[in-house]
């Protein structure tokens, strides 16, 4: 097959070098702007969160309007916080075409400082534990009938902050550590950027126990914050939505959820990869390889997508309990039906059409316009999952809706926030790529190393080391 | 790869044509005792068809027992195929190339099987007839098209017919091989099933894009058999504890554990058996540990989370009978043998390199995995048909008969004679693949170090 194909001449590692650097040095104009306008509508959100915070009761009876505001952080966790996972992944599964885009998806982790800043007044607003329905089992008869727990001392605000908080260390650790060797280097250069690349490094000459470490290290913390991701989205969507809902038992729904940030934040390295490939002006290095094959796990994401809700929505709709009908309603044939719809098509429909073609999917634009829209589709979802979850002003101790909410519109302030609240994590992914290389020096070298073209009879291929 | 012998076409063919065209002294024995045991199934459930369900342990509520789990877990272990086979195919692992033919072949055994448990289940096995298939004989009565016991069928004949290609479209190589070192009537026979296969660049073309087009075809459907089978629970509200939204892919990682599961026992019987330690190499069985720990975890962090539903909503009847499954006798030590024997036991002792590279240590483990997989499977069954309904006069209990017990027997020992006949004829390491498998290795030299490579193809 494919006896036509051109092998491409391979990128040497000096040259890369030279160009990363350059790149890495000469942050030109159009990234001073994207800083200002980022900056800038993130201070209107901080504005819009301030007033709203001053003007209305701050309380955990007055959930509703920070709906959007806690779709948001929804948002923010599910994207950036998921997207260090594809460089965690891709490195466990050693696939060759991962180095150019394991950074752009680490320096996301950075962004969980801004969800956990953002996450800390939601703490204030979700109701305790106690004589209600949560998965903390605080102040009821024990799930086993087998008397009464005591009380889980600060649940669940302290668990949800704690996972959280080490979700972001960890995130955080992951990128310094994987950044570590490229750091050295950029010391090495003796550049005149304002960083002390020199304290930063600390002391890295890439001695063969430096590397042991660092390779080490990587794996651990990289499995460590795929166990800690799926923990923390799990007990977040449970404590902020799930729980806020009376009826609402859906026991996929925290698997789901945490599926949906999986493709979101692979979507978001993918968007990333692209803006970073035309703006950084790296098209040598990042390749359609790279968006070839983050487009099929998307593809596959996609997919899951679509089996997930299917799988969630079948059982309601088969039986027919009320209780259940009623959380359909709520979430998809009801007040928002709009956004489910838009939902569905973005995360789902359009992903799916777009990259069932491997003639799109071989390409630099098709995987970025798949990512595109499962991004602003995500942000719908969050909207439709968060918003209502958070409208509800029943008693949460119900096993039912007593009545079906209205439609809970977003005014200026909650549009503000949630613009603001994005554009807060691209200004920080900006600020940070100023310091870290965001792509791998040591680990695009490697590749390079360990790739070669070869004649085989009567045609050249291309011979991938394998080393255990 | 980092332990490839290199191996001329003569030699692999020789080995791995080995069980085909001379039968070890083990061989017939083996046979005998498969073929003994399957006859006590066949002569327990003649006895049922005569007498009836009576024979059984089955009463009211408890309707579903011993062959509704057997059929459960064995669509489970059907699972192992498509996963190892079609999604490493596509995802071109090179680790796949020894597990592909076991996993396949065990797929087709398995759901062959596990719709044999169906027949067995509903007693009178034509009554079978009313059930599935379209009909109107005199009544006006037709099935329900809208009941999930409906779209089992075509679910797993769907899959059956899938699986059988797939098999099919693979062994056409490897038929051809055999054909040209067979004489007589064997040589006929082969020289028909090979469909006049001789290895130009056009059929090779048109056999790796149906093994592709399979591959992908077969993805939905493989994900659709074990949701579908989880929907017959899911979709029944009366049961507590069945109607769960997590059930579908829950039931669907769990088949893939237990399945995967199975097809390492199986390969490592076949490197025991035929000698195939140059084929089956310990770092094919490290990869499949690692693939089973992942799998595994997965597969826990589903049960969790349906566990953690089911209690959250802290409804009386609900956490009675998880109470049931959990803590109280005959149940409680069964969960206890299900959740070691299917994760604790298997799980961290998968964590060491030595252990995933240690034949009889991944045989252990993963033996233990298909008893707590099907231990699981009968707690998911029978303690929720136990408390169906909320009076007590109603309740019940269920022990399997003496007949069950043989027939469940009897579908281990059909699936084990099928795999051992299935030797006889075919090879069970797929031919062209270990051979394209060292034509794309390579190596390369960085340094002082030379590393093992691959070609690939961009």
């Amino acid at each position: 097959m494919g006896h036509n194909i051109h092998v491409p001449k391979l990128p040497n590692a000096d040259d890369f070098s030279r160009d990363l650097l350059a790149s890495h040095a000469s942050k030109g104009k159009l990234y001073r702007n994207a800083l200002l306008i980022t900056g800038g509508i993130f201070s209107l959100g901080i504005l819009a969160f301030l007033v709203r915070f001053f003007t209305e009761e701050f309380n955990s009876d007055n959930r509703e309007p920070w709906a959007y505001y806690a779709a948001m952080v929804a948002f923010l966790l599910t994207t950036a916080g998921a997207a260090p996972i594809v460089a965690v992944a891709l490195r466990l599964v050693k696939a060759h075409w991962r180095r150019p885009m394991t950074r752009v998806a680490e320096i996301y982790g950075s962004v969980g400082l801004l969800t956990l800043l953002l996450f800390i007044p939601l703490l204030f607003l979700i109701p305790s534990a106690s004589g209600r329905r949560t998965i903390w089992f605080q102040d009821h008869d024990g799930p086993f009938g087998i008397g009464t727990y005591g009380k889980i001392p600060g649940a669940p605000h302290a668990y949800d902050l704690l996972a959280l908080l080490f979700l972001v260390i960890c995130g955080l650790a992951l990128l310094y550590l994987s950044a570590l060797p490229d750091i050295a280097k950029l010391r090495d250069q003796k550049s005149e950027s304002r960083v002390n690349y020199n304290r930063l490094s600390l002391g890295w000459y890439g001695t063969w126990k430096q590397w042991k470490i660092v390779n080490l290290g990587v794996t651990l913390l990289g499995v460590f914050y795929l166990m800690l991701f799926i923990y923390t989205m799990s007990i977040f969507s449970i404590d902020l939505s799930l729980s806020l809902v009376p009826g609402w038992r859906d026991a996929i729904y925290p698997t789901f959820q945490t599926l949906t940030a999986l493709q979101a934040g692979l979507a978001a390295t993918i968007v990333g990869l692209y803006l970073i490939r035309r703006f950084a002006r790296l098209e040598q290095y990042i390749g359609v390889e790279q968006f070839w094959g983050a487009s099929k796990i998307l593809l596959a994401l996609s997919l899951l997508w679509f089996y997930f809700w299917w799988s969630g929505f079948i059982v309601y709709w088969y039986g027919r309990i009320p209780a259940e009908k009623d959380i359909l309603e709520l979430f998809m044939f009801g007040p928002y039906m709009a956004l489910f719809i838009a939902a569905f098509l973005l995360c789902f429909v359009c992903p799916f059409l777009i990259l069932l073609w491997n003639s799109v999917r071989k390409t630099v634009w098709g995987p970025t316009l798949a990512g595109v829209s499962v991004l602003l589709g995500t942000l719908v979802d969050k909207i439709r999952l968060y918003v209502p979850s958070w409208s509800i002003t029943d008693s949460l101790d119900k096993h039912a809706l007593s009545s079906m909410p209205g439609t809970n519109y977003p005014d200026i302030g909650d549009l503000l926030m949630v613009f603001g609240g994005i554009a807060g994590a691209i200004f920080i992914y900006l600020l940070v790529s100023k310091i870290v290389p965001i792509v791998s020096f040591w680990e695009m070298k490697e590749g390079m190393m360990l790739r070669t073209v070869r004649r085989y009879l009567r045609r050249e291929i291309i011979v991938h080391g394998k080393p255990d | 790869m980092q332990e490839r012998r290199v191996q001329t076409d003569a030699e692999i063919n020789s080995d791995l044509l080995n069980n085909v065209l001379k039968a070890r002294r083990w061989y017939w024995p083996a046979v005998g005792i498969s073929a003994t045991v399957m006859f006590a199934a066949i002569v327990a459930w003649a006895c049922v068809i005569v007498m009836g369900l009576g024979l059984t342990g089955l009463n009211r509520p408890i309707m579903w027992g011993f062959f509704v789990t057997n059929f459960v877990f064995w669509i489970g272990i059907s699972h192992a195929g498509v996963m190892l086979s079609a999604i490493l195919r596509l995802s071109k692992a090179e680790w796949r190339r020894p597990a592909t033919r076991a996993a396949e072949v065990l797929t087709v055994f398995s759901l062959m099987v596990a719709a044999t448990n169906i027949f067995m289940h509903v007693g009178r096995v034509w009554r079978l007839l009313t059930w599935p298939l379209p009909y109107d004989f005199a009544r006006g009565i037709f099935p329900n098209v809208r009941s999930a016991l409906i779209w089992d069928p075509s679910a797993i004949t769907t899959y059956l017919t899938g699986s059988i290609l797939f098999v099919v479209v693979a062994l056409i190589p490897d038929l051809a091989v055999i054909r040209d070192r067979t004489t007589g009537v064997r040589h006929q026979i082969y020289s028909l099933l090979s469909l006049g296969w001789r290895g130009t660049p056009r059929q090779w073309k048109l056999q790796i894009v149906a093994g592709f087009l399979l591959s992908a075809l077969l993805l939905p459907v493989f994900v659709s058999v074990h949701s579908i089978v989880s929907w017959d629970f899911a979709a029944a509200i009366a049961v507590e504890s069945w109607h769960s939204t997590i059930f579908a892919p829950y039931f669907v990682i769990g088949a893939v554990h237990s399945g995967v599961s199975g097809v390492v026992t199986v390969m490592i019987i076949l490197r025991y058996a035929y000698n195939w330690e140059a084929y089956i190499r310990k770092e094919h069985l490290d990869a499949l540990g690692k693939l089973l720990i992942a799998i595994a975890t997965a597969w826990f962090y589903f049960f969790i989370m349906e566990i953690l539903a089911s209690l959250y909503n802290l409804e009386g009847q609900e956490i009675a009978l998880r109470e049931l499954q959990v803590l109280t006798w005959p149940f409680a030590p069964m969960f206890i043998v299900f959740i070691v024997t299917g994760y604790f036991l298997p799980v961290p002792l998968w964590l060491f390199k030595s252990v995933r590279r240690s034949p009889m240590w991944m045989l252990v483990t993963t033996i233990s995995v298909n008893i707590g997989m099907w231990i699981e499977r009968f707690l998911i069954v029978v303690p929720g048909l136990a408390r169906k309904q909320p009076l007590t006069f109603d309740w019940s209990s269920y022990s399997p008969s003496i007949f069950e017990i043989i027939m469940v027997t009897g579908t281990f020992a059909f699936v084990t004679l099928m795999m051992l006949l299935f030797s006889k004829v075919f090879p069970l390491i797929p031919i062209f693949d270990i051979k394209e498998g060292q034509i794309l290795s390579d190596e390369i030299q960085i340094g002082r170090r030379k590393v093992p490579a691959l070609k690939v193809e961009e």
